[in-house]
């Protein structure tokens, strides 16, 4: 019985782990780690409290109807958010939904969008960093 | 000076009569009390009052003989001269119905065969739906609309008109019609005017097998006529780019609902798309509109498909929410509907209509979803 229970709980883990080093993730970060140094020397790691401050602070330069990336996702990242016209949008946390930050494309299309409509401007590859940092350790 | 009463109205024809009200009067309030969906229940009912009618006819032949329409139906000299006897004040008593009763009867069964007719006539062609479903265009399917609203606005006249022929009748002859109808009795006068010739003898087993067939091999030869596709809605395969990029803000809007001009306007303009960004690339935007035109080519006879595009605001043509018809349609859906979590915006389409994304907008799919509190 222990033998199992141990055997499950490895399993588990093992299993969350994968979920959280996803190959494709990690060459995402990867990528926008070189990027990061590219643009500043002193770059040394992403920060998940720098993240959080970006997920949840208002901003300023954007749409006024998109002040933050809670209009939309709300402030708990683990829940589901909704677009403005309705549609349910899943929850932003890796842990909650495991293909987050593993497709480029997908990754690129949306920060596109999102950080013009909330911040003016495109992000850069740090602030980029720090959010997915934030979201794998959410 | 009365006799025995005699069995005038016979079982048949007197549950005949009451189911007929019945139906009639819960169809009539389904569509002009209820909310769309009950639609479904006014054609179950539309469909049962035919039913009903061809039983009549078949009663009309080989009923009990007050019930035959060789005994009630008469000529025009006979009913004015039964109205006639109404105005003198001594009115011509009638065993069965009388000549004015006995048209009364052919219109309301001429107008009701005519309003089942019409009604499956505008389910086929204004909803897409049913056994004409395959043979009638959107357009025809309004005109059938129009006869059927017209024919029922007749039935209502000439069933005031019946009611207040038996209340006449009933004062006049100093007996309850009304009643006569519930227990099929009328008392029995030396002045009776009986039908002519010999009564013949009810055949019910001849009457319910001919009705039983008609009804089936009608039933049946609609229901599979109802599988079919229906004229003017083509068969449009899923474009998985299309639901993935657009559909992840949004109902992945049906093709049918806005002309082509439209849509490459649309895609022209991603990167402001209603105040949001929805950019991109530029391999894809080409898919989807390359996708988006072809699929308005196909043509589409479905309501929203030939009322939306048309009733687009020439100052804002890319908004399906401010086409006439659209606004028209929600003019009774309450603000707060729209705003609440479970709908979100008006663009959310299948929060209510369950067939949105195939763009059928059938008034059987929707479904105003309710805050579970």
């Amino acid at each position: 019985m222990k033998i199992r229970l141990a055997l499950a709980a490895a399993c588990m883990m093992a299993l969350s782990a994968q979920a959280i080093a996803n190959p494709q993730r990690t060459a995402i970060l990867d990528r926008f780690a070189a990027e990061a140094k590219q643009q500043d020397k002193a770059f040394s790691a992403f920060s998940a409290e720098r993240g959080k401050a970006l997920f949840m602070d208002k901003h300023t330069g954007g749409k006024p109807e998109f002040p933050a990336c809670a209009s939309c996702h709300t402030s708990d990242p683990k829940s589901s958010g909704q677009t403005k016209a309705g549609k349910e949008i899943p929850p932003m946390a890796v842990s909650k939904t495991p293909t987050r930050f593993t497709d480029p494309a997908e990754v690129e299309k949306w920060f596109g969008r999102n950080c013009n409509q909330v911040l003016g401007r495109d992000c850069t590859a740090s602030e980029k960093g720090d959010f997915i940092t934030f979201l794998i350790s959410q | 000076m009365t006799n025995k009463p005699a069995l005038v109205w016979d079982i048949e024809i007197r549950i005949f009569h009451w189911l007929l009200l019945a139906f009639v009067v819960g169809a009539w309030m389904t569509v002009e009390m209820g909310p769309p969906s009950l639609l479904g229940l006014h054609e179950v009912l539309g469909f049962g009052i035919g039913a009903m009618l061809i039983f009549r006819l078949f009663w009309g032949l080989f009923g009990s003989w007050h019930q035959r329409f060789a005994s009630f139906v008469r000529g025009p000299v006979s009913v004015l001269s039964h109205l006639k006897s109404l105005l003198t004040g001594k009115p011509q008593r009638f065993i069965g119905h009388n000549p004015a009763g006995g048209v009364m009867i052919v219109a309301l069964l001429l107008v009701l065969l005519g309003v089942v007719a019409s009604g499956i006539a505008t389910m086929g062609g204004f909803d897409k739906a049913g056994p004409l479903a395959p043979y009638l265009t959107f357009a025809q399917g309004r005109q059938a609309k129009e006869i059927h609203e017209l024919l029922v606005n007749i039935l209502l006249v000439l069933a005031g008109l019946h009611v207040a022929g038996v209340i006449v009748e009933s004062v006049f002859l100093k007996e309850n019609l009304i009643r006569s109808m519930i227990h099929g009795r009328k008392e029995a006068h030396p002045d009776f005017i009986a039908p002519p010739g010999p009564p013949p003898v009810a055949r019910p087993g001849l009457a319910a097998v001919l009705a039983s067939l008609v009804v089936a091999s009608l039933g049946s030869a609609m229901f599979y006529s109802s599988l079919k596709p229906a004229l003017g809605v083509p068969m449009l395969g899923h474009n998985p780019q299309y639901v993935k990029e657009c559909g992840a803000c949004h109902t992945p809007h049906h093709p049918s609902l806005l002309p082509a001009s439209s849509w490459k306007l649309v895609m022209a303009g991603l990167s402001d798309h209603f105040g949001d960004d929805a950019s991109l690339t530029e391999g894809n935007r080409q898919e989807i509109e390359t996708w988006l035109v072809k699929a308005t080519e196909l043509g589409w006879d479905t309501k929203a498909g030939q009322r939306i595009p048309a009733t687009l605001k020439p100052a804002d043509p890319m908004r399906i929410t401010a086409s006439t018809f659209w606004e028209r349609r929600h003019r009774k859906i309450p603000e707060p509907v729209f705003k609440s979590k479970l709908v979100g915006g008006k663009a959310n389409c299948q929060a209510c209509h369950v067939d949105a994304v195939r763009g059928g907008f059938s008034p059987l799919g929707i479904a105003i979803p309710e805050e579970i509190k």
